[in-house]
């Protein structure tokens, strides 16, 4: 797909991106082996030994269901698997670059954050909920789904609080706010980081198609997941998304999820305590 | 000094103590003459009533409508117009009943 014009001008403006450390790209290619072992890539997250301690700590706290019992990389993925350790190690890399405590003059960024968060572990409690099995997925997918956003805040900080503005004065959703101010989109910038950063496919069809949750192909489920999460987030006005307003649910989405509304209370009731262990995320630069 | 609902917030009051962010950066700095317009960019950030400065020498003045009410109001706010989806209609009713509001039975 040929990139908006208004994009390239954003892009500019944007100044460097960081690039994601290099033990990243190392991890990428070992997990896609499946012959790779637990010990290699211990090893290779061992190079970084900055990211490893921060993965450590992670794996170690109460979200994880093993707190203070996980002494090594290697340890964790034979006790937590592959796939969870995989995505403690993407977060950490993604939040070593846009550290959520980094302020935005004029724009609580905390609450940005806290809307990620909040997402993350409603789709985390979603995918358990209907038994999907990428919960782990669901749960990056929900922390990282505005991705475009946080890079926009911290990189164009002006020209993000204009939007937000805009977005609260006329009571519309921020990424009509968007359209109407720079006729591009967070998702549109997402998209571009998710391409630079060579994030998985999974990952970035949510922060592609959050939005737009039935374009996501193989990815239907898990993006209709995080659909749902990000605007369960918004109605328990779990942080700040930028916005007042909520998105619609895309009503196929929402039949393929096929939820009883026994099972959404559940997932509710569930909600405050999974998001206070997540919000560990939050500090992982500390 | 006084507290009121960001709701009521009225051109020419002026800040009494700095809104501030999670993390405690300061977002909207003490003494700032307030607008009303500036109460729907407040309650975006989550702050929901403000402390501004009063002639009246009583501090703490009670808050005109009790904080569940202005909880179901902030909420209706959020769902406003979005209603005739059926979907839309589910969620809304789910988080009524969740946030214990006693008509979520209906």
């Amino acid at each position: 797909m040929p990139r908006p014009e208004k994009l390239d001008q954003l892009i500019e403006h944007l100044g460097e991106l960081p690039t994601l450390p290099i033990v990243i790209q190392k991890i990428n290619a070992l997990l896609s082996n499946p012959r790779t072992t637990a010990a290699e890539v211990g090893q290779a997250i061992a190079s970084d030994q900055a990211i490893a301690a921060k993965i450590i700590r992670l794996v170690n706290s109460a979200l994880y269901g093993f707190p203070g019992r996980i002494s090594t990389i290697t340890h964790a993925i034979v006790i937590l698997g592959f796939s969870t350790v995989k995505n403690v190690i993407l977060t950490t890399a993604i939040l070593s670059r846009l550290d959520p405590k980094k302020s935005v003059h004029g724009f609580d960024m905390m609450g940005l954050w806290k809307h990620s968060v909040a997402t993350g572990s409603l789709a985390r409690l979603i995918a358990s909920e209907i038994g999907f099995k990428g919960k782990e997925e669901a749960f990056v997918g929900g922390l990282l789904h505005d991705l475009g956003k946080v890079v926009h805040a911290l990189y164009l900080p002006e020209s993000f609080v204009q939007v937000v503005n805009n977005a609260h004065d006329k009571h519309i959703l921020f990424h009509e706010s968007e359209m109407e101010l720079h006729g591009v989109t967070h998702v549109d910038i997402g998209t571009w980081v998710s391409e630079k950063w060579n994030l998985p496919n999974d990952l970035s069809s949510v922060i592609s198609l959050h939005h737009n949750p039935t374009k996501a192909g193989n990815h239907t489920l898990l993006v209709s997941i995080v659909h749902l999460a990000d605007i369960l987030a918004r109605a328990l006005e779990a942080g700040n998304p930028g916005d007042q307003t909520i998105p619609i649910m895309d009503l196929e989405a929402w039949s393929m999820l096929g939820l009883t509304e026994e099972q959404l209370v559940r997932i509710l009731e569930r909600s405050q305590a999974e998001i206070e262990q997540a919000s560990i995320f939050l500090t992982v630069n500390d | 000094m006084k507290k009121i609902p960001v709701t009521e917030i009225t051109d020419g009051m002026v800040l009494a103590q700095a809104v501030t962010g999670s993390n405690g950066n300061v977002l909207i700095g003490q003494g700032t003459v307030l607008k009303s317009s500036m109460s729907g960019r407040l309650s975006g950030w989550g702050v929901p009533s403000v402390f501004v400065e009063s002639e009246d020498s009583q501090t703490e003045a009670p808050v005109t409508q009790p904080s569940s009410a202005l909880a179901r109001e902030s909420l209706d706010n959020i769902f406003k117009g979005r209603l005739a989806n059926s979907a839309m209609r589910a969620i809304y009713k789910a988080i009524l009943k969740h946030r214990g509001f006693d008509d979520a039975a209906s």
